[in-house]
């Protein structure tokens, strides 16, 4: 997988959700953030509409908001979200 | 496209997951493509998710515009790195090797660009083609056939997508 560290792909729950990841790099942080984005499919939020910036903002806020994070996660995901925001993180 | 080395089954159908670089965010139609370089079939059965890349290659994973994408079955078969183009596209698609560049990227940015094929827009004179470029293989691939005849002379790219809030821009030529 490369640099790739964790992917969710499908429409939805109902037609069906693969999820890939590398046991080798992926983090705790990651795997948080996989979390939030199953929620977002369970509850069918991509379906809803939402664009994906705004169900990846959510999923990193979510995470900055709910746990005591080192600094440098913190500030990795700061920048994550100054990208999304400059619509660089998502093409 | 790079893809799993085992089909998943989704709703008893087995698929491929994968992941892509695509030339142009806004339109990538399902349906089927076929292969460039070993001209196989393969069947986009949808694109989207959430792709969690590497941190120190974020900027590059979207510069590339990746993206996770459900294939047929039968994409288990085809190369890592093969390239596609719609099964009935007009456009006369061309693969080119070249041997100079000229750029002013850093030597560490380089490192991070190399796995990539990068998409964005060749031009020379008053010819233009999307396309991609591959810096570590030197080859580019031109949506438009045309542009391939002018590359003894220094043809233009600017990437399509931003890296590191940057548009890249660079030039290749196919002969010394």
């Amino acid at each position: 997988m490369g640099g790739t560290y964790a992917v969710f792909g499908g429409n939805s729950i109902e037609d069906g959700v693969w999820f890939r990841w590398n046991p080798e790099k992926v983090r705790i942080v990651d795997m948080l953030e996989e979390v939030n984005h199953w929620q977002q499919y369970k509850n069918k939020l991509q379906k809803a509409g939402y664009s994906p910036e705004a169900l990846e903002l959510m999923a990193k806020k979510a995470i900055m908001n709910n746990y005591d994070l080192e600094i440098e996660l913190r500030e990795e995901l700061s920048d994550d979200i100054r990208r999304i925001l400059a619509g660089e993180y998502v093409q | 496209m790079e893809h799993e080395e085992k089909t998943s089954k989704l709703k008893g159908k087995k698929v491929t997951p994968s992941i892509v670089g695509t030339l142009d965010h806004r339109a990538l139609p399902l349906g089927h493509y076929v292969g460039l370089k070993f001209k196989q079939k393969i069947s986009l059965v949808n694109e989207g998710g959430f792709l969690n890349a590497a941190p120190h290659l974020r900027a590059a994973y979207s510069l590339a515009n990746l993206r996770p994408a459900t294939l047929g079955e039968e994409a288990i078969s085809v190369s890592n790195g093969e390239v596609f183009v719609l099964e009935n596209s007009q456009n006369s698609v061309a693969i080119s090797a070249f041997k100079t560049i000229t750029h002013s990227i850093k030597e560490e940015e380089l490192v991070l660009l190399n796995s990539i094929w990068i998409p964005g827009v060749f031009s020379a004179y008053d010819s233009t083609s999307r396309g991609f470029i591959s810096l570590k293989s030197k080859e580019i691939i031109l949506e438009n056939r045309k542009l391939d005849l002018l590359l003894s002379s220094e043809i233009e790219f600017e990437s399509r997508y931003k890296f590191n809030s940057q548009t890249l821009k660079l030039y290749v030529k196919g002969t010394e």
